[in-house]
């Protein structure tokens, strides 16, 4: 059953602080501690390194592997690659120039700067998102959610693709496994033409289409059966102790000491 | 319709037909009559309005002609208040877990019946813990519906009902695609609760240990119904419909 899970689930157990503290309190440190980093301005290199040096303590204190954190968090890349053109075209004082055939290129030092600036500032921020998904069970940060009232169609939405996401992916494998079944090679090229095993995939993605529907019709009367009646309703949740709320207040304010620092001392 | 004893039957269903968007009649005039604390399993081949007889009970499928009554009360298309009330007395667990169960954790499935009956949180809580003791699931609150076993997914759908403490339980095809271990306690289960329970099942091993009466409907129909000591000995009856003896 594993096999389906094994890619989706990002948490790790673990008995550190940061697994045991509340979803919401780390919830709200992670959101506080991202909206810090990026509001530090670019080139504030010492507040970079100051934030960078509080998530990675946070990773070490989590215990969930230093290794482990760094390589989820360079999923971050593929998008800090969009920033790259703004070190040819934000102007300053050229630094270095690329020969291409038709035209040159000119990179500039504030360009260069400010590429490490969202370089830093994004992978920071997503190092966060990494410690937080390590430490916090999927259905916790959920609740999590809810209760910082984000909208019930929204978490409800979520949590019935966490549930049924698992489910999905293990029909389509188990519909992968039967044309692997039936793919046998006898010698000869086989496997037919590309239009043909396009036409067979589209298929099976046609067919995994309506058994998601005929299960969401299931799913609702299977809702229905219990009361639902068009009205999302929860269990309230259990209130903060005061010791939570102090930590989450004491973060917070690190967070934007450092922001505001960054901005006026720094 | 009040029975000899003057309470009512826990189900009565009358003259009841259903035909599907399609025109393909589904049901042709079922007649059934239930007592409260009855454990009644309802035989016959695929296709025989089986669990199209289950859907009607709690008002997810609308009579075309006739009637179906729980505890006494008539199960009408368009009466909301009705419909809940009716939906807290009969307990409709389906074929696949899966469906069933689609929260994100056990408890959250669990939780799902009580507070839409508008229990208090605590009461909410009460009703959990109860449920899952009664399957012998404790402790697996904030497991993932998908992390269970078929056994333990099958235990967790029934609970979910179990928490709105309904009078009637209806199950449809429980014992199917379990393996010996988990049927047996599933068995057990059954046997063990209180409850007026209707099944419809090819189990026909489980039917000889735990229903004392059975159904067999086909082609919409109900076409006998006996205690089931009398509808096991009857073979050519139950080879006519497709049937095995255990």
């Amino acid at each position: 059953m594993t096999t389906a899970a094994g890619f989706l689930d990002r948490y790790l157990l673990g008995g550190s602080w940061f697994h045991r503290a509340d979803a919401r309190v780390k919830l709200v440190m992670a959101l506080g501690f991202i909206f810090a980093t990026t509001s530090i301005p670019p080139v504030t290199w010492s507040g970079f390194a100051v934030m960078m040096a509080l998530v990675w303590i946070a990773a070490g204190v989590s215990r969930v592997g230093l290794v482990r954190v760094f390589l989820r968090s360079l999923v971050a890349i593929p998008f800090i690659l969009i920033a790259l053109p703004t070190v040819f075209t934000k102007p300053g004082t050229p630094l270095f120039e690329l020969n291409l055939a038709l035209f040159a290129l000119t990179g500039t030092q504030e360009g260069l700067d400010f590429f490490i600036s969202v370089l830093l500032k994004s992978w920071t921020s997503v190092t966060a998102a990494v410690v937080l998904t390590a430490t916090t069970p999927p259905l916790r940060l959920l609740e999590a959610l809810r209760s910082l009232r984000v909208p019930a169609v929204l978490v409800a939405i979520v949590m019935l693709m966490y549930r049924y996401l698992f489910v999905l992916v293990e029909e389509a494998q188990s519909m992968m496994r039967a044309r692997a079944a039936r793919s046998a090679a006898i010698g000869r090229k086989s496997g037919g033409s590309v239009v043909w095993r396009a036409k067979s995939a589209g298929g099976m993605a046609g067919s995994l289409f309506i058994r998601t529907l005929d299960r969401s019709e299931r799913i609702y009367m299977a809702m229905v059966a219990r009361g639902y009646d068009g009205t999302l309703r929860q269990a309230d949740a259990t209130p903060l102790t005061r010791g939570e709320l102090g930590i989450m207040v004491a973060a917070l304010s690190i967070f934007a000491a450092v922001a505001v620092a960054a901005r006026t001392v720094l | 319709m009040a029975s000899q004893n003057g309470h009512y039957p826990a189900i009565s269903v009358n003259s009841l037909e259903f035909s599907y968007p399609d025109g393909r009649p589904a049901l042709r005039g079922v007649e059934l009559s239930i007592q409260p604390g009855e454990k009644v399993a309802i035989l016959g081949p695929n296709g025989a309005g089986k669990s199209t007889l289950l859907l009607h009970l709690n008002g997810l499928l609308h009579a075309g002609s006739g009637s179906v009554a729980i505890m006494g009360r008539e199960v009408r298309e368009g009466d909301k208040r009705g419909l809940q009330e009716i939906r807290a007395l009969v307990g409709v667990v389906f074929q696949d877990p899966d469906d069933q169960l689609f929260s994100p954790s056990v408890h959250d499935d669990v939780a799902f019946g009580p507070i839409y009956m508008g229990l208090a949180g605590d009461e909410v809580e009460v009703r959990v813990s109860d449920a899952l003791t009664q399957v012998g699931l404790e402790g697996y609150e904030d497991r993932m519906p998908f992390h269970l076993s078929g056994g333990e997914k099958k235990r967790a759908a029934i609970a979910s009902v179990l928490s709105m403490r309904p009078e009637i339980l209806a199950l449809d095809e429980p014992s199917a695609g379990l393996d010996p271990r988990a049927r047996r306690g599933l068995i057990r289960l059954l046997d063990r609760l209180e409850q007026t329970i209707l099944v419809t099942t090819h189990d026909m091993h489980m039917v000889k240990e735990i229903f004392t009466r059975s159904v067999i409907m086909d082609g919409g129909k109900v076409v006998a119904d006996a205690p089931t000591q009398e509808i096991l000995s009857d073979e050519w009856l139950l080879e006519e419909h497709g049937l095995e003896l255990p």
